[in-house]
This record gives structure tokens, sequence and C-alpha cells, in this order.
């Protein structure tokens, strides 16, 4: 005995594809990556659970320098006076932000890692 | 038999559609801003939707920035006596900061301006504490300077009809930092709603309005440690909209002799508030939590919490003892805070 006619060996395949494109989409939810913002331009992507690395953004006052990776983003210089974007430390949670006023840098969390537990499933963070 | 789960393949089409979030981050007024869209998408594409924003944004920016000689705002200042007719929205917005500079004894005051340049902690300048006769001399005029804290210092300025003021006291740069980002936050709350998005998050610096749900569960806000920034002191959960607001002393500060110097001020004293980390605010607009979380600040949670029952708003003050951070919370807050390394402070 068939288990499946033609089509429904078709409609088996599409719902499989279609659900195969939902775990997908649940998935980009699941690993934290950082967005890196210049002068309100989106320049840069970087995934937060790669090892840590250092790069570099030419800004409209010098050159900013930040790290990402091992599940954290953070400043490590900055030619802004007061250097509280460095002073503000990492962030790992998702939606929270690193900030140079001067500069025009904006460094957001997206996603969220579920290793984080609970905590790192916020929708928002207040600072 | 397989023609019955051929409902999935366009519910599971819909759900992968309508639950990813979509965000859109920029700066304007000096601060970060960010949306995040939930849910099915309104009758305009996302980009249309965050391209109005960004338009709306803009045209609060050139109404309320402190920052520029040409803004709306700016216009707001004369010598004493002086009779002006003021824009709309900043007339509103002033009476509602004015109110809680009364209500709360003059520790919400906007007339701070200058006085965060002198400190340094404007953002564009380096932290120092500033000569006592360079303080005496700016803060001479404020009516609050050297008042005791049972007291309402006299206002700036007076309302007439009309969106008409007084100056009554004379070139006074008006700093309205402490209210309008959460104004702002309130304004894009409304177009989005009218857009056909309503849930949604709306953040400007610390000031976060939650619209609608997101579907899939409360609500959650974390609220930032104040001396671990990677870490969070607690979390807030709800499955209704709320808004919430942040005043730490970590945003702008220098250390001198072990001292933090930040950038709230008790008005009283010209000094940066001591013993208060942060405060963390639950109200049901923007603007209310923005203006009340630095008044709340000032005053600490013995002197706060009458203002706090009077605005029916919900507050954690975060405070530095001799024994570390703790914390004090009203009623309504401890039902939807959980804290994460942070104990309660002993009752008083």
């Amino acid at each position: 005995m068939k288990l499946f006619r033609g089509p429904d060996l078709l409609l088996v395949l599409a719902v499989a594809a279609a659900a195969v494109w939902f775990i997908r989409g649940i998935g980009t939810d699941a690993g934290a990556r950082a967005v890196v913002y210049v002068s309100n331009k989106k320049v840069a992507w970087y995934d937060l659970g790669s090892p840590p690395r250092t790069v570099e953004f030419p800004t409209r006052i010098g050159t900013v320098r930040a790290e990402f990776g091992g599940g954290v983003a953070r400043i490590l210089n900055s030619p802004c006076p007061n250097k509280l974007c460095v002073r503000h430390g990492a962030i790992r949670y998702r939606q929270e932000q690193l900030v140079c006023l001067p500069a025009h840098v904006l460094i957001v969390l997206e996603g969220g890692d579920e290793q984080q537990g609970s905590r790192g499933r916020v929708d928002a963070v207040t600072q | 038999m397989i023609l019955r789960f051929l409902w999935l393949l366009p519910a599971l089409m819909v759900i992968q559609c309508t639950d990813a979030p979509r965000s859109h981050n920029w700066f304007a007024m000096d601060t970060n801003m960010s949306i995040t869209l939930y849910g099915a998408k309104g009758h305009l594409s996302d980009d249309a939707v965050f391209a109005k924003v960004d338009a709306e944004t803009a045209r609060l920016g050139a109404l309320f920035t402190d920052y520029s000689t040409q803004s709306g705002l700016a216009h707001v200042r004369g010598t004493m006596g002086d009779t002006l007719s003021v824009d709309p929205e900043i007339y509103g917005v002033l009476r509602t900061a004015l109110e809680m500079g009364r209500e709360s004894r003059g520790a919400f005051d906007i007339t701070l301006h200058d006085l965060k340049t002198l400190w340094g902690l404007d953002g564009n300048h380096q932290g120092h504490i500033p000569r006592r006769a360079d303080l005496d001399s700016l803060m001479h005029d404020n009516t609050a300077y050297g008042l005791p804290s049972d007291s309402v210092p006299r206002p700036p300025l007076d309302f007439l009809s009309d969106r008409r003021i007084v100056i009554r006291r004379g070139d006074v740069t008006l700093d309205l930092g402490g209210i309008a980002k959460g104004y702002i936050v309130d304004r894009i709350h409304v177009l989005l709603d009218s857009l056909g998005v309503p849930n949604h998050i709306v953040q400007a610096g610390g000031d976060i309005r939650l619209g609608g749900n997101k579907k899939s569960g409360a609500w959650s806000v974390g609220i930032r440690h104040p001396r671990y920034s990677d870490s969070l002191a607690g979390t807030i959960t709800a499955d209704h909209a709320f808004s919430v607001s942040t005043a730490g002393d970590y945003e702008r500060f220098f250390f001198q002799d072990g001292v933090r110097y930040h950038h709230i001020f008790n008005p009283r004293t010209g000094y940066p508030v001591q013993g208060v980390s942060s405060v963390t605010v639950i109200a049901k607009t923007s603007e209310a939590a923005d203006a009340i979380d630095d008044a709340l600040f000032v005053l600490g949670p013995k002197n706060g919490l009458y203002l706090a029952k009077k605005y029916g708003v919900e507050v954690v003050w975060f405070l530095e003892t001799s024994a570390g951070l703790c914390a004090v919370t009203t009623p309504g807050m401890s039902r939807q805070l959980t804290l994460s390394g942070v104990r309660n402070c002993p009752p008083e």
C-alpha cells in the first residue's frame, strides 16, 4: 500500500519546506548580533557568537574602536571627550545599546541568545 | 487524509510573516532612538512607517532641542516681565514641566541647563568640579538654590491664555531634556497607532513606551544594573501597554577623589545628588515617566513616595549603601519586578 499518492507527496514536501522556512525564521532571533550605525547609516553587523575581534570605524570626530564577540559588544576607544561609551562597558542583552553621541556611533544588539536564560529574552533595556 | 493538514501551510506562513520584530534605529536630538514593530504590517510598508517616524522626530527635534539657537524652545527666553507667544506643543510641555516642578517642590527644574555646562557634564566637555564662586554666581537667580526642602520655589515663568507666557526670570536657557524625550516617544507612539501598527516599542535614550502587545507573551523590560553595564538589576514584566523610564548616575559622570559626580543635580545645592544610583518608573505615558524619574532621583525614596502616589506611578530606587546596592520599590513595582543580583533595602 502506498502511503502517499503523487499530489499528496507534493503537499507534504510543500508543508515541510514551509516548516523549515518557519524554523529558520525563529532561528534568526536566537543568535545575538550587533548592528553598528555611524551617522544614522547602518554600516556593519557582527555575530556575537564569534570569538572577540576588534574593529575600527571612521566617524565625524575620529576613529572609534570597538570589540565584538564572546557574547558581548564594547567600545574600546573613542575620540569623544568624556569617554562615556568606553566607560559604559560591555552590553549583551537584546535591544541594549552603546552610544557615542559626539561621534554619532550607535551599537544595538539584535536577536538574543537562549543560553543567557530568561534575562536574555527581554524586549528592551531601560538604561 | 493529507488534505486535513493543508491549513498548516498558510498558518505557518502567516506566523512567520507576522511574528518577526522589525527595528529602526537613528539619532535625533542628541539621543539614540529606536522603534521595533511587532505583528502584522499596517497599510504602509515598514520603510514608509520608518520614514514617517523620522520626519515626525525631525519636526519635534526642531521644536525642543536646547542645542540649537534656531529651535522653537530657544525662542522661549527674554527678560523679566516679557510676554511671549509660544508654539502650542512647547506650551503644553512647559505646563507639564512646571506642574512637575511645583508638585515635586522644585526637585524637577528646567532651568539647570547652564549648570550641566559648568560641571562639564553636557557631553561636549571634560567633567570637573566648578569653583564655588562660579557655582554661586550661576545659581544666584535660581529660586530653589539654598531653599529649605519643604518650600516650593517660584517658577521661572507664568502662563496666560492663548498660549502666552510671562518670563519671571530673565536670560534663562530652558532645558526640556528631562521631559521632551518622553513627549516625543508619546507622539511617535500615537503616530504608529494611526499608521495601523499598534504593537510596538518606541525608545529614546532611557525612555521606552510599549504599545499594544507582542502576541507571544508579556512584555519584558530589563533594567540596566547601575554598576555593571553588562548585567541587569531586574526585569519588569507586564501583559499590557506601559511606559518606563530610568534616570541613572552612570549616563554622564566623572570621578574625583573617589566620588562620582554626575548630571542629575539637586537644584537646592547645585551639586549632583549622592546616594541614589538609578530610578526606574512605570507610568501610563512616557512624558510623565520621563519628568518624574528625575524628580524622584533628587527626592529619594523617603521624600519621593508622596510624589509617586500623587502621579500614580510605580518606582524602584537603586540606592548606594556601604553594604552595596539595594532596592526600594513601591508595592505595584514589586509585583512586576524581578530583581537579579540586588537585594531589597532593609526597612527604615
